[in-house]
């Protein structure tokens, strides 16, 4: 059996797919995983057998292309086995191929001295297992977002081209240039040393583009983050002068109204039931009339937004706040502020059921020379926190979330103050700190 | 033990409010002396500063409560003041005689239970703790409150107080566990600071007292937390 099996394409066979099975482990998985692997792994045996064992005898061109079929197979098998375009395949078999070649060109290193490369034995498996290890420590787990890789066609191809620049071009022309390799007995130690330094390129070119892979990844998680920010930020502006407006626009209808009403109830003075329910029509609007007026125009709607809000949605708000002391801080930065951290206690809150009782409490003032901020709401579940302790947000959509939070931290630091967040009994609490600055 | 008083005019809330009392009482186990008032104007005359909680109905004939707060906190700053109202508007203007909290009519016993714990929370912060210190030859029994920040050099720590500097043998590990759980953290590997004295922090320094202190970077982020934990409470 073992003359049957061409060992030399087999043995590739098998290292390109565990290869790809380490960068696949870090990817959103199809269906059927492990089945899908065990049946594209016992068809790339065969079509190995089948169609390549006769390779060694064929042409060298043909030697050289059984590389490149197996490769575009793995591209497949990538495709088949995860739940990613064709683009994050591609990509995902190029750097699998760049750590398999990392890993066969150290092994060459180690063992080649002119004679015919075994492919086997205990230093072979532990070259490779080790390189794997790093790779599936490293790259393959600091590459994916999410399970995805998020390339493109362009980015794919360019990968591509590369990883088989580096293998196909350097190595597969090396070999062919430097007679003799192959031929087991008169391979002269220059010979060796040129090949060996070679191998020696191979590895550092490899080794480079993934290490740029993953930083380039990083960059570019940075950089669309920082633009989620951007957006929310500009959102929030604009939220900020409708709102106003809004505000504006009923507190004097609700003034006018209040008036209208008066003057209404006192015209058919003798029906008592007529001033009832005018006395309930005037409490009523009561809550709209109410301005916040805590002495910073900001606060004062972002409060009474968020106020109506809770009221017409039956969770009790309080609030006790001395907004003059929030006078040193950015409009938009506290609408910010103030935004996130309500938004976050009426969706905690309203993800409650329905019997529990829910209410929100906001506390403003001022200590020495801070401005405490601190908003409370009444809390059902435990609390999970993350590194940052930042607590790791209940919704699916993670890209979005816990970004409230940490915008509010962001903007804390950047007036030099900060957050804490604490679970109390059965009441959560954010309390930020703000040094007044002079 | 909690002293605590209700001024409120209707006799319906009155009542309401020392049946939750009562309740809350035998909840928690709590000791609760209570006073009732029918008027702003009966508490105010003739005030004592023997309460720890006053509860304040704002809508009331004679004296409403607004204005019996203002003249309560003239004679004294440390009573918890909890408004009881039923127009939030008002509500918001509570700080400025600084009231903890208010409470809007009609009144549900979860709502209230919740401010009350806050409340017995932060009466019985106010606990005085001591510590004793051998300075020298004699014994001296220092109030916690009364401690700034302590500060270590080589062999010996240094607590500097309200009334002057205590120099004695000893280790900033050993102060740090005589002072737990009294808000106390470290600013730095040399100062533990009193965070009830922490009056500004600025470009990284922290202004305890009448001195200031640098804060070190590896020591920024925990004691910013402490801070803003023991501000918002």
């Amino acid at each position: 059996m073992i003359e049957f099996l061409d060992w030399g394409y087999t043995s590739y066979c098998i290292e390109m797919f565990i290869s790809c099975l380490i960068f696949m482990l870090f990817l959103e998985k199809r269906q059927h995983f492990g089945g899908r692997l065990a049946v594209c792994f016992s068809s790339l045996l065969l079509i190995v057998v089948v169609f390549l064992s006769g390779a060694h005898s064929g042409s060298r061109l043909f030697q050289d292309s059984c590389f490149f079929i197996i490769y575009i197979l793995t591209i497949a098998i990538c495709y088949v086995c995860c739940k990613i375009s064709w683009p994050d395949a591609i990509y995902c078999a190029s750097c699998a191929y760049l750590a398999q070649h990392i890993a066969s060109s150290v092994y060459i290193l180690c063992v080649f001295h002119g004679y015919q490369i075994p492919w086997e034995g205990w230093d072979y498996y532990l070259i490779f297992i080790l390189i794997f290890l790093i790779m599936f420590f490293t790259v393959a787990r600091w590459l994916p977002e999410h399970g995805k890789y998020q390339t493109d066609w362009g980015v794919a191809l360019l990968t591509a081209g590369i990883v088989l620049a580096i293998t196909w071009v350097l190595s597969i022309y090396v070999k062919n240039t430097i007679p003799n390799l192959d031929d087991v007995h008169s391979v002269s130690a220059e010979a060796i040393r040129l090949f060996k330094g070679c191998q020696m390129y191979a590895i550092s070119v490899c080794i480079i583009f993934l290490v740029l892979q993953v930083f380039q990844k990083k960059q570019i998680r940075i950089q669309r983050e920082l633009n989620q920010r951007e957006q929310l930020w500009q959102k929030r502006q604009t939220q900020y002068e409708m709102t106003k407006e809004n505000i504006q626009l009923i507190n004097t209808k609700c003034h006018d109204l209040k008036h209208q009403i008066h003057a209404l109830g006192k015209m058919d003075g003798e029906n008592v039931k007529r001033e009832n329910f005018v006395k309930e029509v005037e409490n009523m609007i009561e809550v709209y009339d109410s301005g916040s007026n805590t002495g910073n125009e900001a606060l004062d709607v972002i409060l009474m937004e968020k106020g109506l809000y809770c009221r017409m949605h039956e969770i009790e708000w309080t609030c006790v706040a001395d907004g003059e002391c929030l006078d040193f801080v950015d409009v938009i930065d506290l609408y910010t502020i103030m935004g996130n951290a309500l938004d976050n206690a009426i969706e905690h809150v309203e993800g409650c059921g329905q019997e529990q009782w829910k209410t929100i409490a906001v506390r403003i003032w001022k200590k020495e020379m801070f401005a405490v901020i601190q908003v409370e709401n009444s809390f059902d579940g435990t609390l999970i926190c993350d590194e940052d302790g930042m607590p790791k947000t209940r919704k699916k959509d993670k890209e979005n979330h816990g970004f409230g939070v940490r915008s509010i931290r962001t903007i804390a630091e950047k007036y030099e103050g900060t957050i804490s967040i604490k679970t109390e009994d059965d009441k959560f609490i954010l309390t930020v700190l703000l040094p007044i600055m002079s | 033990m909690i002293r605590a008083a209700i001024v409120e005019d209707d006799q319906m809330y009155r009542e309401q409010m020392s049946m939750f009392l009562a309740r809350y009482q035998k909840e928690k186990d709590i000791q609760l002396d209570l006073m009732m008032y029918e008027d702003g104007k009966d508490i105010v005359e003739q005030y004592r500063p023997d309460f720890d909680v006053i509860f304040l109905d704002i809508e009331m004939p004679l004296v409403n409560g607004m204005k019996a707060a203002q003249k309560i906190r003239e004679v004294d700053e440390h009573v918890i003041l909890v408004f009881i109202t039923n127009m939030a508007q008002y509500a918001i203007k509570a700080y400025e005689v600084q009231a903890l909290d208010y409470i809007i009519k009609p009144m549900t016993y979860a709502s209230f239970k919740s401010k009350m714990d806050r409340i017995v929370r932060m009466v019985e912060r106010r606990i005085e703790k001591s510590i004793v210190l051998n300075v020298g030859t004699s014994m001296i029994r220092l109030p916690v409150s009364e401690i700034y920040y302590v500060e270590v050099v080589s062999h010996n720590v240094i607590y500097h107080t309200d009334k002057g500097e205590y120099s004695l043998r000893g280790s900033l590990k050993e102060v740090e566990a005589l002072l737990e759980g009294s808000g106390f953290e470290k600013c730095n590997n040399c100062f533990l600071v009193n965070l009830r004295h922490v009056r500004k922090i600025q470009d990284g320094i922290t202004t305890v007292g009448k001195d200031q202190l640098p804060i070190s970077r590896s020591k920024k982020k925990s004691f910013m937390n402490a801070v803003a934990s023991y501000i918002g409470n």
